[in-house]
């Protein structure tokens, strides 16, 4: 029993001078998407977007996710509440075919190439993107969700929001982190 | 109804338990307690968390089940011990009306020692015999966040006792129960349930609520005679919490009042004058009341401490025995995160003060149970470290050891070592080593009971008393671990184990019998927990649970508890939950469930030749949502048999068995 002390006793110092190999994400996993959720609904109820195009004409309002599971889970909270008086529809998307039919596109995992496709696709349209991918607004996003510390905080696109006939109050505004408008 | 929908859809309504299963979310809880928040508020949501480690529980090494909110409320259960029944590993029986046998791993009994309850936090055994008394354990079900059930010794973190599992029953958060709730209900064997709670944000850091519930139950009914157990109850519990939460400090302060007006039927309580024999109904009381403050600083992402203190009083008044108990606990974590290392010591302080009295008689000088002396006072001191350290990406190695001094047998160590290895995003492999140890308890060191009383002058008295040299049973337990969720809609968790035990209590044999730590041997099992969300209106759990017993005693000792040991498990025990969707308002949920014949229940059983035949059991739970603030639920429990026997107490109460119920319940959110 004593030897076998010795041996775990020693095992468990010699951790201590390991260097920390893959240190686990500090996020608590469960907290990070249940606020991302809270982020898009919050977006989903300040924002005003232009009057429907026929693509729109839903008696729903639509939040698509672009990206498979864990993302898929992600807005299930948001189901049926509801935003610019109408009941919230989520649908999911693996192609941009279609991601026009949205209020909000939530990117939820997706390549470079997809990313930028989407973008493309969606430029000009009333389409509010929201992704916590590096760099989204930057990119022509509308809105970037990432980590800050141990607060999730975002940034927005305004040039992105005015070409597609969004409208974000000033409110909203002031509280992101960045506010980016492209040059003249 | 509508039963078309999109792949989204289906996904949308994945319940709570099938999130937890994936790697991805959190095994805890469904409801998203931030959609209410605006954006400001939002800003200041830390999503950082290492008090306690609400770690994943897919990546626990331990094998842990948890029964959500949503799994309570859609199951129709009316009681924390019938919620139980949907965790793999335990065998809940329900011996009468207001008695339940629970245990995790074998060896079940009313008296069943080896499980740890905690309710928030606060332990729920009483001190007499290590057991818990489900009659007086309740709260507001709608409250209750989640059970976090662990099967196994959880020893290294929430100390002695906990040497085959544990359950932690840990309820909503104040921001989580704003405002009002009223619940009414009844049938025919919950023949009244009334539940009240108002919850209001007190000021930007500060939440409250308080709660009242009632509830009045029918009597099961004799197995011999099909008539009256005489077990009807009315219980009566209130209480409030308040949650506060400044970013780098949190504090709880809670505390609730209960009391239950109980009743059973005693048979066979032997007097030492004629009639010999002493049968009658029991009208026995219970009260108690506890208070329980926490306080958690965090220093900073890395660096926590909780602090928690409670006093808890309990009385119970029975025909053979009055008890009291009152306990203060102190408890004190420390958690630190250290390079590769993740370390968490705490050290815990524990006093307790009993008092026993005859409630009756039965002689001059001896009564069914009587402790000398008739107040005990006991302090336990303990001590433990944990590391859980990154070896690599993948594999994790958590070390541990509670040390503990108690009044009983000195010092105790117990130490644990398990690994985790997380294959993939879809599997999860773990193992575990530890030892464990279960106290002895007042009744074991300083109680004595009348066994039986042979008729003559003078008589006869058989009694089992205590022995000032009982000591600690101890088991070394084997555990694997598998996990598996090749995708968000279906998850497996089996886990397996083999424990070895030494020193387990027997008896001397009659007729002056003592305690005695002369039973020894091994038990193994396997639990397999399953869920399958077949279609985004049909969802399927199951849970599996096999058993097998081998004991032995040394030669001298009465012969009663190896048979009683063995043959107080079902070899076999099935749960299938099925939760299906008519439409987005209507919900009906199906529970079927299959627990295999019970050999020798008890002492009693064994003294009688009594069996405890298997049972094939459905609950079915029927539920519309009528509007955003009301809603109804019908529900049948045990509908297949009018009445069935689940258990037989070990001594003094009558073979009882549990009747068919069907009762309908209102609730409404205001």
């Amino acid at each position: 029993m004593r030897k076998w002390l010795i041996i775990l006793a020693t095992l468990w110092l010699a951790t201590w001078s390991t260097p920390a190999g893959a240190e686990s994400s500090p996020l608590d996993k469960a907290r990070f998407p249940k606020v991302q959720a809270a982020y898009v609904l919050n977006f989903a109820k300040f924002i005003t977007w232009p009057p429907p195009s026929p693509a729109q004409s839903h008696h729903t309002f639509i939040i698509g996710i672009f990206g498979a599971a864990p993302g898929e889970t992600l807005l299930q909270p948001l189901h049926n509440k509801t935003a610019q008086g109408e009941k919230i529809e989520i649908r999911t998307y693996t192609s941009s075919k279609d991601t026009e039919q949205c209020h909000i596109l939530f990117i939820n995992q997706a390549t470079g190439k997809d990313t930028a496709e989407l973008l493309n696709h969606l430029h000009g349209k009333p389409v509010v993107t929201i992704s916590t991918l590096p760099n989204f607004a930057r990119d022509g996003g509308t809105i970037e969700l990432f980590q800050q510390g141990e607060n999730i905080l975002f940034s927005i696109n305004l040039s992105t929001a005015k070409q597609s006939g969004l409208s974000i109050p000033s409110q909203v505004l002031a509280l992101a982190v960045e506010v980016l408008v492209a040059k003249q | 109804m509508n039963f078309k929908g999109s792949p989204m859809k289906r996904a949308l309504l994945i319940p709570a338990f099938l999130l937890a299963c994936t790697a991805d979310t959190s095994w805890a809880s469904t409801e998203n307690e931030f959609l209410d928040l605006d954006l400001s508020q939002l800003m200041q949501v830390k999503v950082t968390s290492v008090t306690k480690k609400p770690q994943e529980l897919a990546d626990s090494a331990a094998a842990v089940f948890v029964i959500s909110n949503e799994d309570i409320r859609r199951s129709g259960v009316t009681s924390i011990p019938e919620a139980l029944r949907m965790a793999p590993g335990l065998q809940v029986a329900r011996i009468s009306s207001n008695k339940w046998a629970i245990t995790s791993r074998g060896f079940n009994g009313f008296f069943a020692n080896k499980l740890l309850v905690l309710m928030d936090g606060r332990s729920i055994y009483t001190p007499a015999f290590s057991g818990v008394y489900w009659d007086s354990q309740d709260y507001l079900l709608e409250d209750i966040d989640r059970i976090e059930v662990i099967r196994g010794p959880g020893a290294t973190m929430w100390g002695a006792n906990a040497v085959n599992g544990v359950i932690n029953i840990i309820t909503k958060k104040t921001t989580e129960t704003t405002g009002g709730l009223i619940s009414l209900g009844g049938g025919n064997q919950e023949k009244a349930m009334a539940g009240l709670r108002y919850g209001s944000q007190i000021n930007e850091s500060m939440a409250g609520r308080v709660y009242l519930k009632m509830n009045d139950r029918a009597s099961s009914e004799l197995s011999s005679s099909g008539q009256d157990g005489g077990d009807a109850w009315t219980t009566c519990q209130g209480g409030f919490r308040i949650d506060g939460d400044n970013g780098t400090e949190k504090w709880t302060m809670q505390g609730d009042l209960h009391q239950g007006d109980n009743n059973q039927h005693l048979i066979n309580l032997s007097l030492i004058q004629p009639p010999w024999i002493y049968s009658n109904d029991d009208n026995y009381d219970t009260l108690g009341w506890n208070m329980l403050g926490r306080w958690n600083h965090d220093f900073s992402a890395d660096n926590a401490t909780t602090l928690q203190i409670y006093y808890d009083v309990v009385e119970r008044q029975e025909f053979y025995l009055n008890q009291d108990h009152n306990t203060f606990d102190l408890d004190f974590q420390h958690q630190l995160r250290l390079g590769s290392n993740d370390l968490i010591w705490g050290l815990a302080f524990r006093s307790t003060c009993s008092d026993f009295t005859k409630t009756i008689t039965v002689n001059s000088t001896t009564s069914q149970v009587s402790f000398s002396p008739s107040t005990l006072h006991h302090d336990l001191y303990s001590g433990f470290l944990q590391d859980e350290i990154s070896l690599n990406a993948s594999i994790f190695l958590t070390l541990g050891s509670k040390i503990e001094h108690n009044d009983f047998t000195g010092i105790e160590v117990q130490p644990s070592a398990r690994l985790l290895w997380q294959i993939n995003n879809q599997q999860r492999l773990w193992g575990a080593v530890s030892r464990a140890v279960r106290t002895p308890s007042q009744i074991e060191q300083y109680g004595t009971m009348t066994t039986y009383v042979i008729p003559g002058m003078p008589p006869t008295v058989a009694t089992l008393g205590s022995n000032e040299q009982y000591d600690s049973e101890e088991v070394i337990a084997y555990e694997l671990g598998y996990r598996f969720s090749p995708r968000a809609s279906f998850c497996l968790d089996l886990a397996t184990y083999y424990n070895e035990y030494e020193k387990l209590r027997s008896y001397s044999a009659s007729p002056y019998r003592n305690f005695t730590n002369n039973m020894y041997g091994s038990n193994h099992g396997v639990e397999l927990a399953s869920t399958w969300q077949a279609q985004y209106w049909l969802s399927l759990q199951l849970a599996y649970t096999y058993t097998k017993n081998n004991f032995h005693l040394d030669s001298t000792e009465d012969l009663s508890s190896a048979p009683v040991a063995k043959g107080s498990s079902p070899a076999h025990q099935l749960s299938l939950r099925t939760a299906l969707d008519l439409n987005d308002q209507t919900h009906c949920d199906f529970w079927l469930r299959y627990v295999d014949k019970l050999n020798v229940a008890s002492v009693n059983a064994w003294s009688n030749d009594w069996v405890v035949n298997d049972y094939v059991e459905l609950d079915i739970s029927l539920s519309w949502q009528i509007s955003q603030q009301l809603k109804a639920q019908l529900v049948g429990q045990n509908l297949l048999n009018s009445s069935h026997l689940e258990f037989i107490q070990e001594s003094f109460t009558a073979r009882t068995e549990l009747k068919r119920s069907i009762y309908a319940k209102i609730n409404w959110d205001f």
